[in-house]
This record gives C-alpha cells, sequence and structure tokens, in this order.
C-alpha cells in the first residue's frame, strides 16, 4: 500500500513537471541574514502579468512542522494581496520591521534600510498575527494558490515535515542534506534559483531536500539580486523575437583589453556571458534603466564566447564576441 | 483515657486538702500562637499540689486562702507563673509561649522580640490552617509588609514572592535551617515543598538582610519555614479539603509528643494527595507529599532524622498575554484599542481563567496514566507539564557539652528529578476555542510518511513534546558551635559546605502518535560517525526518554565559615556576624565537541565526531568529517585546492582518543564574604529600638558565569549590597506596633538570566555589570485586641525601589572581541515586578467560643511591569515601564471548632476574591512601555474552599 501510494505520488510529480514549466510563480530568491533580514523575491516566468487577487499565499512550516498541523495554523501563513507582477518581473516581499529606534539585536530590531529599499511589499508585522516570513534557515515555504476550492501548492522552498528539521538547524549542500554535515546554505545566506528553473516544486521532496539542485548561494546579506531574476524561461519565449526594433552594439569585438560594452537603445537588465557550451562564465546586472553595461573579460581564455543580453522590455538577444 | 485520667487525678488531688477555708481557682491553659487549649498541662502551685488539665485545657483547683504562686507547665513550652492573694474564687488563665527547642533555634537563626534587631513577621500555625486553602504557601506572606507574592498563572505551585522589591531568588529560604535556593540560580520552586503547610510550626519572613548567619544571599528577605516536632503535643488529624473549582486535597498528619519509656523518642509523619484543576482552564495537577521526622533524645544528644518531598505534576498557564484577550472591557478602560491588539494576536476576547497552554485530542496523552483520582479530562493535551520530585533528607544532631558550649549538626541531602514540557514547535491555535491544534500534530504525525533513510514504515515526528530536565544531587552539611563565654556575650562559629550537581538535558517526552523524532546534529560526539561512509541513520533516531538538543552538567561546590558574636545585657542585645565563602563553578557539557588534553596543551572544543586532529607538538591542522585528507610519506594534507594545508609528523587524535574529554570548563572561583551589624535598645517593657547594617559580597549566580557553548563569561563581578534598617516596635499586651525603614543599595544587580545575540556564528551571550540599584522604603504593621473577641490587624508598606544606573554591555565574540555594544540606561526606572505600595487589613471576631469569621483585604499599587534592562536603548533610554493597574481583593474566612466524641473536628472556610475583582498579577513590558503592548497573568476570581479537619 505505502509502495503504491509513493509511486502514484512519483507519477504525478512527473506530470505535474511537465505540465507547469513557465505557468505560475517561482520563489525566485530566498535571503535569509541577520536579525529581521529576511527576504523572498518571486518571479512571474509567463508572457503575461499575473494579478495576484488574494489567491496567492504563503506558508512557513517552523522547524520541520508537517504540512497538516502548518496549514491548519493561520499564523503559519500570510496572503500575498492584490499586487501585480508583470511578465518576468519579480516582486520582492520583506519582512516589515522599520522602527529605526528599536534595539538591534531584539526581535523588532528594523530590517537594513538597502533590503527595505528593494521591497515591493512589506509583510508579516507581529510575529503573533503571521509568522511566515520569519524563517531562521531550518522552515520549509511554500507558495499556494487558491483555485476557488483548495490551495495548491505553487512552490515549495525545502522539505515540509522534514523530520531532521525539528532538532536541525539548515539544510547543507551535503547529503543527506539536514545540516549534519557540509555547509549550511539555508542559513545565513542568499539563494538565487538556478535560470534553469522553469517551475515551481510542487511535490514535497522527500526523503531529503537537496537546496543545491535549484539554488546557487550567495554570501550572507547580499541583497545585488534582489529586483530581477533570469530565468530560462525568457529566453525561450523570446528567442525569436523581433531584432529590428533593438539596436544593440557589442564593441570592442574583438576584445583584447579586458572588458566588453554592450549599448542598446533600451534599457538593459542583465548581461550574461556564455561559452560555446553554453555554460554561464559572467553575470552583470545593469543599475536601473541602463542603456550601457560593461562586462570584465580579462579572466577568460581567448575564444568565442555568446553574450546573451537581457532587456528590461521582456525579451534578449544573442551576440558572438571573441576574446583575444 | 487521657480525659478520665485528667479528672480522676483532678478530683483525687483536689480532695484531698479539705481544712481551712477554702476558695477554686479555675482556668484554661491555651498556645499562645494557635489559641488552642492545651490538653494535659500540668497547674502546680509553689507547694508541689498540682492539676492537670482536662480535655478542654480546663483546670480547677481549690486552695486555702492566701498567697499563691500557680505555674502552668507543660512540654514544648516557656513556663509560666502567675502570683495572687486568694481571697475568693478565681479565674487564671494562662497563655504559654511555644518553646522552640535551641536545637531548631540555633540553626535556623529565628528572629526574637525585644531581642533580634531586624524587622521580621511571623506566620503561625493557626493562621496558615485558617487561610492557606490549598493556595502555595507564600500567598500567605501577603499579609505581611514589604511582601509581594503572585500565583503568576495559576498553575498548583507556581507561586513566586518578592521582599521589598528583590525577587525569589534574592529571598534566602531556609526549611529548618537549611538552605533550599537552587544553587545555580537561586530560585525556590515551591511546589516541591508542597506538603510543608501541613507541618508547618512556623514560618517567619526576616526582611532585609536579616538574622542568617549563613553567606545566604538575602537581600531582600530570609523565609525560615521551621516544621514540628518532639516538642508538640501528641496528635494525629486528618483535612479534607474541597475547593468550587474543582481542586481537592487530603491530607493526614501525626505527631507523636514525645513517647518511649524515657519520653525521648518523638516521630511526626504527614502526607498528602492533591488532585484536580486549579482554578484556571486545564491546569489540573497530581500531586503527591510526605514528610517523616524521627527524633531520639540522649542525655546530652538530640538526634533527628526526616524526610520530605512532594512528587508532583501539574499543567501550567505559562504565556502571558495582552491583557485584551482575557477581558477586553478591562482592556478598554485602560485605553487600549483592544479590538486591534486581539486582531493582532488573531484572537477573540476568552475570558479570564483562560489558559493558551492545552488543546483536546482524540488520542492517549502521554502524562495521563495515574488512575486514581483522574486529572483533567481525557483527551486533555497540556503542553506545558511541569513534574519534579525532590526528596530532602536531614540529618541532624544537636549535643550540649556542657553548661557553656552546645554544638547543632545537620547533613543534608536532596535529590531532585524532574522538568518541565513544551511543544518542540509552536502550533496554531483554534479559532473558535482558543485551544492550541494538537489533534493537527497527531494527525500529521501518524500519517507522516516513513523516510527511507531511517525507517521503511515507521512515523517520524514533525513536531512533538518535549521536556526540559533539570535534575540535581545536593549534599551539605552545616555545623554550628555555640559557646557561651560569660552570662552577657555569646560566641558562635559554624561551617557550611555543600556540594551541588546538576545535570540538565532535553529529552522527548510524547511523540505524539509519531514513532520516533530525529535529532541528527546536536550531538557533536555521537559515536559512529553518523553520515561518514556507511551512513548510519538509526543514531539520529529518538524515541521516548532519550536525550535531544543540550546534555550539560553544572558542578557547585561552597565551603564557608560563619561566626558571631552576640551580646545581651539588661536592656541592650547586640551582635556581629560575619561569613566568608569560596564557590567554585565548573560545567560540562557532553554535546560539544570534546576538548584535547596532550600532555601540557588543552584544546578546547576541539574534536567533534567524525572530526581529525593533526597535532605535530606546537602546529596543528583538523580535518572535519567531510574535509578530505592525505597521506604521503611523513606528511598529511588536508582539504583540497587552495585551501589545502600540510603538517608533517603529525600525531592523528579523534574524539575517540584516550586524550579527548568532554568538553569542561575551568573551575571559576568565587569568594564571597557577608558582615552584618546590629543592635536592639529596650527602653521600657513596651517600647523598644533596633538598628542593624551591612554589607555582602556575593559571587555571581552559576548560570550567569558560563553560557550555553561552555565558554566563561568575560567580566562576571560580584554582587554587592549595602543595607541599613532600623526599627521602632511598641509591644503592648493589647496591641503591637512595629515601624521600620530601610535603605538597600544593590550594586552590579544580575540579570534573571543571560542575554543573548544571535549572530551568523551562532548563538552569544553577553553579561550585563555595573547595573544598579537602590530600594528604600518604610513598613508598619500591628495587631490590635483591646476589644473582646475581636482581633484587628493592619499593614503599610511603601517602598520607592529603582534602578539608578545605565550600563554598556559588550558582546564577545569567543576570542573575546568586542562585537557589539549594548548601551543601555534605567536611570530612575522604577524596579519591575513587585509592588511598591502596599496596604492590608484584617479584622477576626470570634462570635462564640471557637467560632471565628475573619475578612482580610489587600491593596497593591505603583507595580510596573518587569523588563529587560537591555532594551533601554536609543529613543528607550531611561524609559520607565508600564505601570500596571491597582488592585484589592477581599478575603473572607470562618471556622468551627467542636469535638464529638473526643474527636475534635474544625471545620473552615474561605473565599478569596469575594468581590471577583478583575485584575492581574504579573506583566511583562512591551516594545510601546504601554498596557496594549504588555502581556500579563492575570489573577484568579472568586472561589471558595472548605476544609474539614479531624484531630484525635
Amino acid at each position: 500500500m505505502k509502495k503504491s501510494l509513493f509511486f502514484i505520488i512519483a507519477f504525478l510529480s512527473q506530470i505535474g513537471l511537465f505540465a507547469q514549466a513557465c505557468s505560475d510563480l517561482i520563489i525566485s530568491e530566498y535571503a535569509e541574514g541577520s536579525n529581521n533580514n529576511k527576504a523572498l523575491e518571486l518571479y512571474n516566468p509567463t508572457a503575461s502579468p499575473i494579478a495576484l487577487n488574494g489567491n496567492y499565499r504563503l506558508v512557513r512550516y517552523n522547524n520541520g512542522t508537517g504540512a497538516i498541523a502548518g496549514e491548519a495554523n493561520s499564523q503559519a501563513m500570510i496572503n500575498l494581496g492584490n499586487h501585480v507582477i508583470n511578465s518576468h518581473d519579480v516582486f520582492v516581499i520583506v519582512i516589515d520591521k522599520r522602527d529605526a529606534s528599536q534595539p538591534c539585536p531584539g526581535n523588532e530590531c528594523a530590517v537594513d534600510l538597502d533590503l527595505q529599499a528593494l521591497a515591493d511589499t512589506f509583510l508579516c508585522p507581529d510575529y503573533n498575527v503571521s509568522y511566515s516570513m520569519y524563517f531562521n534557515g531550518n522552515d520549509a515555504v511554500s507558495l499556494q494558490k487558491f483555485d476557488g476550492s483548495n490551495w495548491n501548492y505553487i512552490d515549495i522552498f525545502g522539505m515540509i515535515g522534514d523530520p531532521a528539521m525539528v532538532s536541525g538547524q539548515a539544510w547543507s549542500d551535503q547529503f543527506p542534506y539536514d545540516g549534519s554535515v557540509g555547509a549550511w546554505w539555508t542559513k545565513d545566506q542568499t539563494l538565487v534559483r538556478k535560470p534553469s528553473v522553469t517551475q515551481g516544486v510542487t511535490v514535497n521532496p522527500t526523503p531529503y531536500f537537496n537546496v543545491t539542485l535549484e539554488y546557487d548561494s550567495l554570501p550572507n546579506e547580499t541583497w545585488t539580486g534582489l529586483g530581477s531574476h533570469t530565468c530560462d524561461c525568457y529566453v525561450a519565449q523570446n528567442v525569436n523575437d523581433d531584432f529590428n526594433t533593438t539596436q544593440t552594439s557589442v564593441y570592442p569585438n574583438p576584445t583584447s583589453n579586458g572588458h566588453l560594452f554592450i549599448q542598446a537603445n533600451e534599457s538593459i537588465i542583465s548581461v550574461e556571458l556564455m561559452n560555446l557550451l553554453g555554460e554561464k562564465l559572467a553575470f552583470e546586472t545593469s543599475a536601473l534603466n541602463s542603456r550601457l553595461v560593461q562586462v570584465h573579460t580579462a579572466s577568460q581564455a581567448a575564444g568565442i564566447y555568446f553574450v546573451r543580453v537581457n532587456y528590461r522590455n521582456n525579451h534578449s538577444s544573442v551576440h558572438r564576441v571573441t576574446i583575444r | 483515657m487521657m480525659k478520665c485520667f485528667a479528672i480522676a487525678s483532678a478530683m483525687l488531688l483536689s480532695s484531698i486538702s479539705l481544712f481551712a477555708q477554702q476558695f477554686d481557682v479555675s482556668g484554661v491553659v491555651k498556645d499562645s500562637e494557635t489559641g488552642e487549649t492545651l490538653i494535659g498541662a500540668t497547674v502546680i502551685t509553689g507547694e508541689g499540689q498540682g492539676v492537670i488539665t482536662d480535655i478542654d485545657g480546663a483546670f480547677m483547683i481549690t486552695l486555702p486562702a492566701g498567697k499563691h504562686t500557680l505555674s502552668a507547665v507543660f512540654v514544648g513550652y516557656e513556663e509560666l507563673k502567675e502570683s495572687f492573694n486568694l481571697t475568693k474564687n478565681t479565674t487564671i488563665n494562662f497563655t504559654l509561649q511555644s518553646k522552640i527547642l535551641s536545637e531548631v533555634e540555633i540553626v535556623a537563626d529565628v528572629a526574637k522580640a525585644r531581642e533580634t534587631p531586624v524587622a521580621y513577621s511571623n506566620i503561625t500555625s493557626k493562621k496558615i490552617q485558617e487561610e492557606l486553602g490549598t493556595r502555595d504557601m507564600p500567598m500567605l506572606l501577603n499579609s505581611t509588609p514589604g511582601v509581594y507574592a503572585t500565583e503568576q498563572g495559576g498553575g498548583s505551585g507556581d507561586a513566586r514572592v518578592t521582599i521589598r522589591g528583590f525577587d525569589q531568588r534574592n529571598v534566602a529560604v531556609l526549611v529548618d535551617g537549611v538552605p533550599v535556593n537552587d544553587m545555580e540560580n537561586g530560585q525556590v520552586y515551591w511546589s516541591n515543598w508542597d506538603g510543608l503547610g501541613d507541618i508547618t510550626r512556623t514560618m517567619q519572613v526576616q526582611r532585609g538582610l536579616g538574622a542568617s548567619k549563613l553567606a545566604v544571599a538575602s537581600v531582600g528577605g530570609t523565609i525560615n519555614i521551621l516544621t514540628k516536632g518532639i516538642d508538640q503535643k501528641r496528635a494525629l488529624s486528618v483535612k479534607e479539603e474541597i475547593t468550587d473549582y474543582g481542586l481537592n486535597k487530603l491530607s493526614f498528619g501525626f505527631n507523636s509528643g514525645s513517647f518511649g519509656p524515657t519520653k525521648s523518642w518523638g516521630i511526626t509523619v504527614a502526607g498528602s494527595r492533591k488532585w484536580g484543576s486549579n482554578w484556571a482552564d486545564a491546569t489540573f495537577t497530581d500531586a503527591w507529599s510526605y514528610f517523616v521526622k524521627v527524633q531520639k533524645q540522649f542525655t546530652n544528644h538530640l538526634i533527628s532524622i526526616s524526610a520530605n518531598g512532594a512528587p508532583q505534576k501539574h499543567g501550567m498557564r505559562y504565556d502571558r498575554l495582552p491583557l485584551a484577550i482575557y477581558s477586553k472591557e478591562f482592556s478598554d478602560k485602560l485605553g487600549v484599542n483592544s479590538d486591534s491588539v486581539l486582531a493582532a494576536y488573531n484572537q477573540v476576547e476568552r475570558g479570564l481563567a483562560y489558559n493558551p497552554n492545552w488543546g483536546a485530542t482524540e488520542n492517549e496523552v502521554a502524562y495521563m496514566g495515574n488512575p486514581f483520582p483522574s486529572i483533567g479530562n481525557k483527551g486533555q493535551f497540556n503542553d506545558r507539564v511541569n513534574y519534579f520530585h525532590k526528596p530532602q533528607y536531614n540529618l541532624s544532631h544537636f549535643w550540649t557539652l556542657g553548661e557553656r558550649l552546645t554544638a547543632s549538626t545537620v547533613a543534608y541531602m536532596s535529590v531532585g528529578r524532574g522538568g518541565g514540557t513544551g511543544l518542540k514547535n509552536t502550533i496554531g491555535k483554534l479559532q473558535d476555542t482558543g485551544q492550541l491544534n494538537v489533534q493537527a500534530v497527531y494527525d500529521g504525525n501518524m500519517t507522516a510518511s516513513p523516510s527511507p533513510l531511517y525507517n521503511d514504515t515507521e512515523h517520524p515526528a514533525s513536531n512533538y513534546l518535549r521536556s526540559s530536565n533539570n535534575n540535581h544531587v545536593w549534599y551539605g552539611v552545616l555545623s554550628t558551635w555555640n559557646y557561651k563565654i560569660r552570662k552577657s556575650l555569646n560566641a558562635m562559629f559554624g561551617v557550611d559546605a555543600r556540594y551541588y550537581k546538576g545535570s540538565h538535558f532535553q529529552t522527548v517526552y510524547d511523540l505524539m502518535g509519531a514513532d520516533y523524532a530525529i535529532d541528527n546534529s546536536s550531538n557533536a560526539n555521537q559515536v559512529n560517525g553518523t553520515y561518514l561512509g556507511d551512513p548510519n541513520f538509526q543514531n539520529a533516531i529518538r524515541r521516548v526518554g532519550d536525550t535531544i538538543t543540550y546534555f550539560n552538567d553544572a558542578f557547585v561546590k561552597w565551603g564557608g565559615a560563619f561566626g558571631q558574636l552576640e551580646y545581651k545585657k539588661d536592656k541592650w542585645t547586640a551582635f556581629f556576624t560575619s561569613s566568608v565563602s569560596q564557590t567554585s563553578y565548573q560545567r560540562v557539557d557532553y554535546y560539544k565537541k570534546k576538548d584535547l588534553v596532550i600532555g601540557d596543551s588543552t584544546f578546547e572544543q576541539i574534536v567533534g565526531n567524525g572530526d581529525r586532529f593533526f597535532y605535530d607538538g606546537s602546529n596543528y591542522l583538523v580535518a572535519g568529517a567531510s574535509t578530505a585528507v592525505a597521506v604521503s610519506g611523513d606528511t598529511t594534507f588536508v582539504g583540497t585546492g587552495t585551501s589545502q594545508r600540510y603538517i608533517l609528523d603529525a600525531t592523528t587524535y579523534t574524539n575517540q582518543s584516550s586524550e579527548a574529554r568532554y568538553s569542561t570548563t575551568a573551575a571559576k572561583k568565587y569568594l564571597g564574604a557577608t558582615f552584618k551589624t546590629g543592635a536592639n535598645y529596650n527602653i521600657n517593657e513596651h517600647h523598644n529600638v533596633f538598628v542593624n547594617t551591612g554589607y555582602l559580597y556575593l559571587p555571581p549566580r552559576m548560570n550567569l558565569v558560563f553560557d550555553n557553548n561552555n565558554k566563561e563569561i568575560i567580566n562576571t563581578r560580584n554582587q554587592q549590597v549595602y543595607a541599613v534598617e532600623g526599627g521602632y516596635n511598641i509591644h503592648h499586651p493589647k496591641y503591637a506596633v512595629n515601624v521600620n525603614a530601610y535603605y538597600t543599595v544593590w550594586k552590579n544587580k544580575p540579570p534573571s538570566s543571560l542575554p543573548q545575540v544571535n549572530t551568523p556564528d551562532g548563538t552569544l551571550y553577553y553579561n550585563i555589570i555595573g547595573l544598579n540599584a537602590l530600594h528604600k522604603g518604610v513598613e508598619l504593621d500591628f495587631i490590635y485586641k483591646g476589644i473582646k473577641n475581636l482581633e484587628a490587624e493592619g499593614l503599610i508598606s511603601l517602598g520607592d525601589w529603582t534602578t539608578t544606573s545605565g550600563s554598556t554591555a559588550n558582546v564577545t565574540d569567543e576570542n573575546g572581541n568586542i562585537i557589539a555594544v549594548v548601551d543601555f540606561s534605567a536611570k530612575g526606572v522604577h524596579v519591575g515586578d513587585a509592588a511598591q505600595t502596599q496596604l492590608a487589613g484584617s479584622l477576626r471576631y470570634e462570635i462564640i467560643k471557637q467560632l471565628y469569621v475573619k475578612t482580610r483585604y489587600t491593596y497593591f499599587n505603583k507595580n510596573f511591569a518587569n523588563f529587560d534592562p537591555t532594551l533601554l536603548v536609543n529613543d528607550n533610554r531611561d524609559r520607565e515601564s508600564w505601570q500596571m493597574p491597582a488592585y484589592g481583593l477581599l478575603d473572607v474566612f470562618a471556622g468551627y471548632d467542636f469535638t464529638v466524641y473526643d474527636v475534635k473536628l474544625t471545620i473552615t472556610t474561605g473565599i478569596n476574591n469575594v468581590l471577583n475583582t478583575v485584575y492581574m498579577t504579573d506583566a511583562q513590558n512591551g516594545t510601546r512601555f504601554n498596557a496594549s503592548s504588555a502581556t500579563v497573568y492575570m489573577g484568579m476570581g472568586r472561589r471558595m474552599t472548605a476544609s474539614l479537619r479531624m484531630t484525635f
């Protein structure tokens, strides 16, 4: 009986994988810093805006709490409200602690101003009402969507009801990924979803959560990635976009002086430098609305590379460059 | 039998002398404290003619006209003489003062009226019988000045007491002279002493530094509890108490008095059973108590053995909540936007008895299982259960070595076992009832998918009930030698040695439907590499009773010596007391990485499970469980790539090496000292004045010396207390008044626990030093017995207790580097958690003989919420915490004694909080320093107790 149940779950999850690519919101960045510096970034991988309309919520399963107890606890969840997230845009959620007079360290310590500046919304001002955003390394978080009768998983971070997290502190990068061995990844880290992830995790990962499969790790309290997200969904949809209206210059090409400039007639979000195998070697985000981005190439071996330019206007272009 | 004998002998004796003109002298002999009549007391004339009092304590003796002296004598009481000229039939009543055996008196430092220069109050056994009911003992102390006692959440045994604004850790509690404050944190848990109420002869509260010679932390005061013994009369009593809220208590007590061929034996036995629920929801109690004392008098020796304990389990109301959840009306009245508070807590008004610490379940609950009488309701799950049993054994020896020298020695041992439970994870509450959604945890645990990593069929727990155990073993010897240098000068010397081991560990208490829990990372020393090569996940599985999360021991060794000189002549009494003590603290942590002791070098917390330590005699490298290690010839390479290091000719050590030991701190030693001096002057037979002053130099408490990282806290300092007190007393047969004033300076006031800060490197702890407080005030109490059958008592205590300084607390990492500075200031901020203004009064009226009714009113004001000084930073520097509303409580008691067939029956009844006043007793200051952000414990509503006591 139990084995067949497993099989069914596995089967369903396969269906889910194919059915949902680039179809709904995903958690694109997870920032777990000191004090109340906690943030989540959600990314809209679809070609259309998504109106939250009160149909999306976050649930936090603290310290290994299971799905049944977690989802029965109003304090564990927060509705994301009525925002609209544009296509390929992100939505940054930060804890609502902004009273600078409160002592730090302390429960009411204000979020870093740098992080506050990046927030699209502030949630969970009072722990007693909702502690959804108060994750501290060993807490799973699910993003759920209401279909009119049920709340369904859109994305899951961590493993809901991971019994190892009841006492454990964080998930780590070595088997069995429960913090007992290896480096802690989900505590005092910023995690960015890999661009190759095009849909959320809709089936709770068991028996363990390998955080390294879908996330890249950045140092503690790195906020620079918040506000934009690179995802393969974006390229996939726009690879044949009209190049006619966008004019982009990549110079000097070939380059031998250690850098490249990419200049366009519209705003650039980011620029990626890839080798011929498609491996990303460098990644530059542009200052807001910038039309000129510099890419450092000094550390790259001589050869032929590709530059992918992602524009604010939801499309990208790929250019061949030669480094000497 | 006794009665027949008494009457027979009285008749016999009185019939002898039928000469000349004769008159009758009759009267009653009573105990001065309890007012009880004394059966079998001897009333004797100077000529040796005597009678024995009958069952009503009455006597009658016929004597010839003329001058006579009658004395009343009863074992355990001071002899009282009355001289008179007999010209007609006369009534003479004797009220005898109970004599406390010098054995107890010397050990326990009992203060005496018009002699000991300290402010004190006595709670007699009579008052305990009349007023205590099923409450915790400290609650009675609210009728003495300067005391603030509360029942906190209302669980049975959860009471706390402060004296002059000093919390319980700074109030020394002694039971028969033996100190019982926890050796690590100073606390007294009253649930451990539940049985004492029935066998207490006197509870004496000494305020201020007190009369204790020991180096105890009696900053606020001393509570001396003296139990009954050989000096009391023979009695067997059984008592049944019931309440209108479901708490029941059945108790018995037996005191043999002195018996045996030479009247040299004495036995006291008492026991009780308490069960049912306290006033707040789901605060069940399931408690027993026992007390046995056997005493034997030899010629010059009195030896006494006693055992005392109170195994118990009770449900607590643990979490403090905003007032609005208990009473919206009260909350609104204080100007709180109650609706927004309720919304913020996702709550609705639940009523005064609401207890957030329980939930209902269909499943079996672990702490059930005591079938008789049943406790709570089946399916009632309390997440906060306290269970403890701390038997205390005393062996005492009182030795008279001659006219001048006496020695009193107590060897004692106490073994505490127990802890408190809590859910491993917070869980939600059901909106309709406000109860914990416990069933969701059971449901989740019972259906949790088995994890193939651990076990293919069993269900792992995603939440469970854990218990934080706090066991201890404590041995002590207290020896006092008393030498009378001359009639007016007495010298005393003594030693006080203690050894204490406290074990702290968490265990799985109830898996709530699951089969096992996982704890894979708490114990850095787990034997067998859990995840190395061949992973053995079984090592991380924990079942009920298994240790989880933390495991450490605290060792406290204490050696002290004390001496006292006492001068007593004519109208003067003066004393000087001094003590010195050395305290040693050491902590061993079994869950931290082990130390390596190689030759003269010690490497602290260096090898955990799977770690390898490579050492060449001066340099070392450590490889974690997953770090690559390669050996090539005499070279060991650790790590890979740019982080690779190497070491030559290294020896390898692991946590299984013989050089490894559990993480052990150095033994930290502290010197303590106390000096006290005082004098009493009796102006005349009714008035006396006294003054005392002292200095205490007290070591910091154990829990402030080492942190949970098993590291020593840098910069601990001794507490220093300077105090001066003066008083004026009037003692008349019909009334008495005591007035006194005190001024206490407290330097380096310790926090209740170490403040902590979470950093990327883990939790760091820091110490607060240089926080000072000033407690000053005046106290007045009086008793008036001028009107027949009416007794009036009253008291006023006006305190002014403030913190007088700010301080900086340095947060340092384990290498001593300062990583943050908390600069707080609490200048002029009132001390919290104790009412600074107290008024109380009582009237006791005896309607007819043995039928009394009594009312008591107690009023508290100027009570500030408890606060954490380290939050007084930035805009909140020197900010006063929330002042709670004042409250007054009216209690009514009544009782009647009567005798049926030689059995004395006592019926008592009490109604606490007659007016059903809504009030709060305890509050924790909130972020906004006001009523809306504070969290509180509500006081109990009106409740009634009735008891029937039978004495044979």
